[in-house]
């Protein structure tokens, strides 16, 4: 390979696009190469440059607050194709249970009305990550995992860690299927920085990984504020920060990362894989359980109203 | 009924807002200010809701958003759109002179230089080296082909090198030892 072709490839090359054997030479070519050497280091400082500085428009908290307030309005006013009207089906109704119809839809109205305002009154924070939080990740990768590349696979999440947060419980077989290829060497609960991260250390080839769940708590924030959203708003958020690589994925009341030295791209499909399914099972046992509770304490005030009503009609 | 419409609107919020930012900066290089690139990923996610009973769920939410978003800009701009297919051999031939990155650069001038890159190339590096989209997303979302894909991308980021490049020459970012250093390379 000469510096022209080399040249021609580098992109290709820093975006993982390349096959092994061309893979090879690029990096062969570069051993070789001090002109080379340089314009590759200048052209991945270029990627990180051009990611970090895009990267920094956000809509911002208040825009995300606009955005779900106008469209959660506009939504509800335009309506869903596809959604029948029920308006025909209450004519085969009696005077009588047209008028109950009425009510419980009014009071169904009422209900939903309230319900919605109650949502939008929400606070919604900046759910970026703190600098602290980031350090503390990577030094716990940096300190822990190494220590486990030698240990055989586990027998699963080990027992201080269920103890300490049941929903680290079943963390290994969740991330399983996305972790096809990678070797488990450890998986238990361990501490850095004075935070507590549940910790599954895997290897890929030579490559370090860990995927790590911890608590989203005030000091977790940038704002340092305890978070009151969902967590859904920060999507997979990305950090590099000296060799390492971090992505994160943020529930309710957890975080997931994936701490590597690989590259950024590669580190983000594996959070997909692997971090994601983790979030969701997450979320569900976070939101489901609180959101089937506003529901069935509705539906019970409801059914209160109405039978007071039909009461009074009865009367 | 109602509660089946909320629950469905709390799911296409659930899976979709998410993605809002990054929707956002893409907006942001479509039209000229925050305000409207706002109101576009406002229209886009308003689309997609009316047409959210027709996603099916395992295929790919965030390019079906983003194609619903250049769809959204681009319709009543059919000129324009069109233009989006530039007469591409006029750049192969300015662009065959790669000179050497610049070494120093500051993140206001890669934001500056990307900026001047014509639309269709710039739109291609940031939704792969910046939102860091598949190809297969990216076909999906501006509908050409992929060796289209592959060849705007390819242009696009040696483009805003050479932006990067004569920028650096004015601002005298290309230094005595820099050069030499490239000089001592070359002869290897």
């Amino acid at each position: 390979m000469d510096c022209r072709n080399f040249k021609e490839m580098l992109d290709s090359f820093l975006s993982g696009e390349l096959l092994v054997e061309t893979n090879h030479s690029v990096l062969r070519h570069v051993e070789l190469c001090d002109a080379c050497r340089a314009e590759l280091a200048a052209r991945r400082r270029l990627r990180v440059s051009l990611r970090g500085a895009c990267l920094k428009e956000t809509m911002g908290a208040d825009g995300h607050a606009r955005l779900r307030e106008r469209l959660r309005a506009e939504a509800w006013r335009g309506g869903m194709a596809g959604v029948k009207k029920p308006s025909i089906l209450t004519r085969l109704f009696s005077m009588r249970l047209r008028l109950a119809a009425g009510a419980a839809i009014i009071a169904l109205v009422i209900g939903g009305a309230y319900n919605l305002s109650h949502l939008s009154q929400r606070l919604i924070y900046a759910a970026e990550l703190s600098s602290t939080f980031i350090s503390q990740a990577i030094g716990d990768h940096d300190h822990c995992a190494a220590q486990f590349v030698d240990h055989e696979q586990p027998e699963g999440m080990d027992e201080a860690a269920t103890k300490y947060d049941p929903a680290y419980a079943d963390l290994d077989k969740i991330a399983e299927t996305g972790a096809q290829g990678m070797r488990l060497h450890a998986a238990h609960i361990c501490s850095f920085g004075g935070r507590n991260f549940a910790h599954l250390v895997y290897t890929r080839g030579s490559q370090l990984i860990s995927l790590m769940v911890t608590e989203r708590d005030a000091r977790a924030m940038r704002q340092g504020v305890a978070p009151q959203d969902d967590g859904l708003r920060a999507g997979l958020q990305q950090a590099l920060r000296d060799r390492y690589t971090v992505s994160a994925y943020q529930t309710a009341k957890h975080v997931v990362l994936v701490v590597s030295s690989l590259p950024g791209t590669e580190n983000r499909t594996l959070a997909e894989r692997v971090a994601a399914p983790i979030c969701e099972r997450l979320r569900r046992v976070e939101v489901y359980s609180s959101e089937r509770q506003a529901q069935r304490r509705f539906l019970h005030s409801l059914m209160a109203s109405l039978g007071q009503w039909s009461d009074s009609m009865n009367d | 009924m109602i509660w089946n419409r909320k629950q469905q609107y709390a799911e296409f919020e659930t899976v979709a807002l998410g993605y809002a930012d990054q929707l956002f900066r893409v907006a942001l290089r479509l039209v000229r200010n925050r305000a409207q690139a706002e109101d576009l990923v406002r229209e886009t996610f308003l689309q997609a809701w009316r047409s959210f009973h027709r996603f099916e769920s395992g295929t790919n939410l965030r390019a079906w958003l983003f194609k619903i978003m250049f769809n959204t800009h681009y319709s009543g701009r059919r000129r324009e759109r069109l233009q989006l297919a530039p007469s591409e051999e006029g750049i192969a031939e300015t662009i065959a002179f790669d000179p050497p990155t610049p070494q120093r650069l500051t993140e206001e001038e890669v934001i500056a230089a990307l900026e001047r890159l014509p639309r269709e190339f710039q739109i291609v590096v940031v939704l792969a080296d910046i939102e860091e989209l598949s190809y297969k997303e990216i076909v999906e979302t501006l509908r050409i082909p992929i060796g289209t894909v592959m060849s705007r991308l390819h242009r696009g980021r040696k483009l805003l090198r050479m932006e990067l490049a004569s920028y650096a020459r004015a601002a005298g970012y290309y230094t005595e030892e820099s050069n030499a250093k490239s000089r001592g390379g070359s002869r290897r």
